[in-house]
């Protein structure tokens, strides 16, 4: 053990803290800590793979004899499968197997509970063939009255949707913290407003789906996925595979944000159908389907009390919601009151519809609870004649994020940009907004790497996990190359084989804050294994030894090249191999890292069109692996917060309960010429949690944007819209309100 | 849904014998083509049939159904999987190939309506390991993340910047306007796209 005085926190607030390191363990990285590759600005290693194509999806996966799979859908919201009739589907050529919900083998649900359910999959020859069958096939529905309208649900009378939560809802925990009554009494002002969110869909590019294939008693399955080894342990227990026969790969993925955890149906019915055929199967989810069956956020009704002294301060905060969320999930809005405060309470309930299952989706519960709170305290702000900038800055006791703030101020020009007369000229008028967010995700034990040293030189590095577009694949080649004194483009990186060690599903934001230190440790342990040989043979003491530059380095003189040094590695052999693991947390410097965005938004007073213009974002995300990945996450987080306030939702016809807008033409996302122009500066904190002080960036930046765009709205046209997504006829209704007064 | 008249009354069989009268009129006022018969009309299919497409300069000889699209042929028979499958409507862009150099959503586009045009894909565009400069720009300016939109992306890229080399950054939002990103990329994108477009001394 050695006593290590660690330096943590960031310029404008330093921490410095004593901790223990066990001998041959990686030293934890700190302020001071020097970096080669870390922090530097690296292309990913696999772009070029993408950008000619040459990158295989699970949906390019072709394999000779291969069959092609679609799954038919109930378009009954609620119904009972009486009898299915495949006999005409099976007759036509080129149709292989099917597999019927009234089958005793049927992988999913039977009992119809909203519109889009899996009732059968169809394998065939061609996917033209496979769709031509689904309209063979005769389904015989009892149709039963559904419920798709969160009012109508909770009505006495409406039909339940589960035996298990009478009345289609159920309360969660809620929270209580100080006394309400005195902070109700010191308040000068309060406001209670309610707040709407709208449920909204994942939208991945590439849809749910697998290709599996069976060589005998042995299963291989490439999976769109956020977790190889969920969906290993999901396919494994369901089928009663061994676990030992059954391998899951996914090198590239299109996109999950949350969706893609364990086995989805659509995997499930490729095995079985790969079983039945004896030939490889591929099972994707066309788009309506992807649609239906690919997640979503559930929508929030809240209502919130904020109340605050007549110096600013906030006393009290009372939030109380409601969420749609389908037929499971949790409509919890998360409202972290990253303020002072006297006194909290919350309330929350779900409530149940005849429609498609909510899940986790980026941020879980959190763009949802921060878009009602940090408006709320906006209004708290105006109604205190307080500039909201300023209200912040005087309840939060986050020391990142008072530089964040001022930081912030100062780039983005808020005291020359803030609208000092909302809503007069026009039409066309601008606006500034501001909205603060925490994360909390600093990743955990549980994942491992390996790093291979080869004696002609060659490096690689593995993990079982996968890269769901984060730049997962090229921060561990940063990694290892930042350990072994390499370049990072020098490192071959392997990623997603579950034969490779084992690794977190990639949700949470905690990706790299647990794999990252896995590599580190993984690749130290090789350094190890090679300065060991190398000063054997030179005589000299490990300790004396370093790696940089390409080189083995003694006393600040290059001893050997790298190549050099590895061509010492016995022949017996050939190479070296070393394993490493994420260990516990160290001495964090916060246990949740901390960030703001400002956004301006041009408002057209005729016709309520917003456009968001620009939007600063700065984020804490710890170390910095990859400056240049880390500035395009943030970004591309913050086009997810976005598209969540301007433009999704997800709309259902009143009477029959079904989606309306199951396709991409009406579910609407934002393209090139929505994007704002968008700053985003990765913020370096040492946060001293791992060895690597990594906190995960997935996440947080797509939190604050909806209410940053809302404030941004209410400083331009003097109005607030209370209802995402804030679409031209709220905001001109919003408007015109105004004028009749 | 209403199935009964259609409106005011008006029943189908009315609708289509008022179609039928307004024909016949027509034809017995406008002079009839000079002793011609119809032009034989051309059935395919529905069976395969034989199909000539040339794709990034080589010539395949396939044999496809009439029905099948431009990318299902792209990517399930000659495994050329770049062109990505994602909304199969036309209304994302993933798809984008260029046919006689203009941008096509292949999911829209029959196989047997390309044969004798110059289909080209985004395995085409590199020479061996030698990227276009476009193809550069994404990997240097990182206009990409999971990657699946990339190859479309580059493909209306390609063909903004063969007709417009020296694009603003209004034309470049314009013409890649019909590609949608959900990682959220298009700041890089657009940024990778004009530094070509500025390399060719754009404005």
């Amino acid at each position: 053990m050695a006593r290590h005085t660690l330096e943590l926190g960031f310029a404008g607030d330093k921490k410095a803290v004593d901790i223990e390191v066990a001998d041959g363990t990686p030293v934890p990285w700190g302020l001071d800590t020097p970096h080669t590759e870390v922090g530097e600005r690296i292309p990913r290693v696999e772009a070029r793979d993408k950008v000619t194509g040459r990158a295989k999806y699970t949906y390019d996966i072709n394999l000779p004899g291969l069959l092609h799979a679609r799954v038919l859908v109930s378009p009954h919201p609620c119904a009972r499968v009486e009898s299915i009739d495949a006999t005409a589907a099976l007759a036509m050529s080129g149709v292989r197997a099917v597999s019927l919900a009234t089958d005793p083998d049927w992988p999913v649900g039977r009992q119809i509970k909203h519109e889009g359910q899996e009732v059968a999959a169809v394998a065939a020859d061609s996917i033209d063939i496979a769709a031509d069958a689904l309209e063979r096939i005769v389904v015989r529905y009892a149709v039963e009255p559904h419920v798709t309208d969160e009012v109508a649900a909770l009505a006495p009378g409406a039909p339940q949707v589960h035996e298990r939560t009478p009345g289609n809802t159920d309360a969660g925990r809620g929270q209580q913290q100080g006394d309400r009554d005195a902070a109700f009494a010191a308040s000068s002002k309060k406001i209670e407003e309610t707040y709407r969110t709208q449920v909204q869909n994942h939208t991945a590019l590439e849809p749910h789906g697998s290709v599996a294939h069976w060589e005998g008693d042995r299963l291989t399955v490439w999976c769109s996925t956020q977790g190889t080894f969920s969906v290993l342990d999901n396919l494994a227990r369901h089928f009663k595979i061994p676990q030992d026969k059954i391998v899951v790969l996914c090198h590239h993925m299109g996109g999950g944000f949350g969706a893609k955890f364990g086995a989805a149906g659509c995997d499930r019915l490729a095995v079985l159908l790969a079983k039945r055929t004896g030939k490889p199967v591929k099972l994707m989810y066309h788009r309506r389907e992807e649609h239906l069956l690919g997640g979503n956020r559930p929508s929030s009704r809240q209502t919130l009390g904020v109340g605050a002294t007549a110096e600013g301060e906030i006393t009290y905060v009372d939030v109380d919601t409601s969420g749609a969320v389908g037929v499971a999930g949790s409509a919890r809005c998360a409202t972290p009151i990253i303020y002072r405060y006297r006194a909290a309470n919350k309330r929350e309930r779900n409530v149940y519809l005849h429609t498609p299952a909510s899940c986790a989706f980026r941020a879980p519960g959190h763009p949802q609870g921060v878009f009602a709170f940090e408006m709320a305290i906006d209004e708290l702000a105006l109604a205190l004649g307080l500039d909201p900038l300023a209200m912040r800055r005087k309840n939060d006791p986050n020391p990142v994020r008072a530089a964040q703030y001022a930081l912030g101020a100062e780039k983005f020009e808020w005291a020359t940009r803030y609208n000092k007369a909302p809503g007069a000229g026009g039409p066309l008028v601008r606006g500034i907004g501001v909205a603060a967010t925490q994360w909390g995700q600093l990743g955990g034990p549980g994942t491992e790497a390996m790093v291979r040293v080869h004696a002609d030189g060659k490096v690689e590095v593995f993990s079982g996990a996968q890269d769901i577009g984060t730049g997962t694949r090229t921060a561990m080649a940063i990694l290892t190359a930042e350990e072994l004194g390499l370049a990072a483009h020098a490192v071959a990186s392997h990623i997603g084989d579950t034969r490779w060690p084992v690794g977190t599903a990639s949700g949470g934001s905690r990706t790299l804050p647990s794999l990252g230190p896995a590599v580190r440790e993984a690749a130290h342990n090789a350094r190890a294994k090679l300065l060991a040989i190398v000063g054997s043979e030179l005589g000299a003491p490990v300790s004396e030894l370093s790696l940089a530059g390409g080189h083995v380095v003694r006393a600040g003189k290059r001893v050997c090249t790298w190549a050099e040094a590895c061509a010492r590695i016995p022949k017996a052999t050939g190479r070296i191999d070393a394993v490493g693991a994420r260990q516990a947390d160290i001495a964090p410097y916060q246990r949740t890292v901390a960030g703001v965005q400002f956004a301006e938004v041009e408002v057209d007073l005729r016709t309520g069109v917003v456009r968001c213009t620009r939007v600063l974002a700065i984020q804490d995300c710890g170390t910095v692996i990859n400056r240049l990945a880390a500035e395009s996450q943030i970004a591309g987080g913050v086009i997810g917060g976005l598209a969540y306030a301007l433009f999704e939702d997800r709309v259902l016809d009143p009477r029959s309960g079904r989606m309306l807008n199951a396709d991409l033409e009406w579910y609407k996302l934002p393209g090139m010429r929505d994007t704002p122009e968008i700053t985003a500066i990765a913020f370096d904190v040492s946060n001293g949690a791992n060895t690597c002080g990594i906190a995960g960036l997935g996440e947080p930046t797509t939190i604050p944007t909806a209410s940053a765009i809302g404030n941004a709205i209410a400083n331009a046209t003097g109005v607030r819209v209370r209802s995402l997504p804030f679409t031209p006829d709220k905001v001109q209704a919003a408007i015109d309100a105004r004028r009749s007064r | 849904m209403n199935d009964g008249p259609l409106r005011d009354g008006l029943s189908r069989r009315d609708f289509l014998k008022t179609v039928g009268v307004a024909a016949a009129v027509g034809a017995a006022v406008a002079p009839p083509p000079a002793a011609a018969d119809p032009a034989p009309i051309t059935v395919l299919g529905p069976g395969p049939v034989p199909v000539a497409l040339e794709v990034n300069g080589a010539v395949r000889n396939l044999h496809v159904e009439p029905r099948t699209t431009l990318l299902d042929v792209l990517r399930d028979t000659l495994d050329l999987t770049g062109a990505k499958k994602v909304c199969d409507h036309g209304a994302c862009g993933a798809c984008t190939v260029l046919v006689d150099g203009a941008p096509y959503v292949s999911c829209m586009a029959l196989a047997v309506d390309c044969a004798g045009k110059k289909i080209r894909t985004v395995e085409g565009l590199a020479t061996g390991d030698t990227l276009t400069p476009l193809q550069e720009a994404f990997v240097r300016c990182d206009a990409l993340q999971c990657g699946f939109c990339t190859p479309g992306m580059v493909m209306s890229g390609t063909a903004l910047l063969e007709r417009c080399p020296k694009a603003t950054a209004d034309e470049i939002r314009h013409g890649l306007s019909g590609n949608l990103c959900r990682c959220g990329t298009y700041a890089q994108i657009l940024a990778a796209v004009q530094s070509v477009a500025g390399a060719a001394g754009g404005r």
